[in-house]
């Protein structure tokens, strides 16, 4: 059931350190503008929900599970992920 | 319990590649039981709301998270998050591992994986008590009491999943002194996956708390 390489873990282990290390960049840098600062927020927000969706498709093995389980973390991502984001863009 | 006491489903497939091969499950198979994935969406289900109410108080008191969240440490969040996505893949690797009965590649593994989860645990210890030796506590304001709370709780699912990962390791070491070529249980099999999921739950909650409380501005 499960891949015997290895490789495809180890990569999107890479992705997802490669995404965390852009995202520490963007909000580590000093914006000045307020809609800058709005803009850095939405893009860690979303790169936050990407990395959930690689775990779970690759470390949580849901790729090659019942596409109704993959639906429901696709729509936990897309409805919280909304709200959160509306939230920010709101402020 | 040990790993003698698992007992195996009659009718079941020992493998579930027996039971992709036999095609049965094709499309409906699930890693590890019903039981677990209820207990992971209800639990995102209220680390969503939780995700949800901090973005709504952020957007009520904006100055004071914004003022909040330049006194924590990006770099502890970084490290944090660094450990928790190392942890992962080290499970991952290891449940690899067990299917193909690699035993002393999946325990170190998985002492890999408990030493991540562990650093994760100690370091947001430390993390919490530089924060208050500074004078941010719970009751400073609605930032750091959610920063607090959140956590908090995160770091009793992370010590939960390490209990977990402790008695899977014990698992292993008792799968290993048996005898060559002996398959896993479908029981033994699914245990090990609901083990996994719930640590790579605890992770992708990381995930989410780590932009929210480090990197949002």
């Amino acid at each position: 059931m499960s891949s015997t390489r290895p490789q495809p873990m180890i990569f999107a282990w890479a992705t997802l350190v490669a995404l965390t290390i852009v995202s520490w960049l963007l909000a580590d840098h000093h914006q000045v503008s307020s809609g800058a600062i709005k803009l850095v927020s939405v893009i860690v927000t979303v790169l936050a929900f990407v990395k959930v969706l690689i775990v779970s498709q690759s470390f949580m093995e849901l790729r090659r599970a019942a596409p109704v389980l993959q639906l429901v973390v696709l729509a936990w991502c897309l409805i919280v992920g909304t709200i959160v984001i509306s939230f920010l863009l709101a402020a | 319990m040990s790993a003698t006491s698992f007992k195996p489903v009659p009718g079941e497939a020992a493998f579930d590649h027996d039971i992709e091969q036999g095609g049965q499950l094709r499309g409906r198979w699930i890693p590890g039981e019903v039981g677990i994935w209820v207990f992971i969406l209800t639990d995102m289900c209220t680390f969503g709301f939780f995700f949800c109410s901090f973005a709504f108080e952020r957007k009520l008191h904006l100055q004071t998270f914004t003022q909040s969240r330049d006194r924590v440490s990006l770099g502890s969040g970084l490290l944090n998050t660094l450990l928790m996505l190392t942890a992962s893949l080290c499970i991952a690797l290891a449940v690899r591992s067990i299917r193909t009965a690699k035993w002393q590649s999946a325990k170190t593994l998985l002492a890999g994986a408990g030493l991540c989860g562990a650093a994760f645990a100690i370091h947001k210890i430390f993390e919490w008590q530089t924060l208050v030796h500074h004078g941010f506590k719970p009751t400073t304001n609605h930032y750091f009491q959610l920063f607090f709370i959140l956590t908090g709780i995160h770091l009793v699912h992370v010590l939960i999943a390490l209990v977990v990962l402790a008695y899977l390791w014990r698992v292993v070491s008792r799968l290993e002194k048996r005898p060559a070529g002996r398959p896993l249980t479908a029981y033994q099999n699914r245990f090990i996956e609901n083990a996994a999921s719930y640590w790579h739950f605890v992770d992708l909650v990381w995930l989410i708390l780590f932009a929210l409380l480090y990197l949002v501005k």
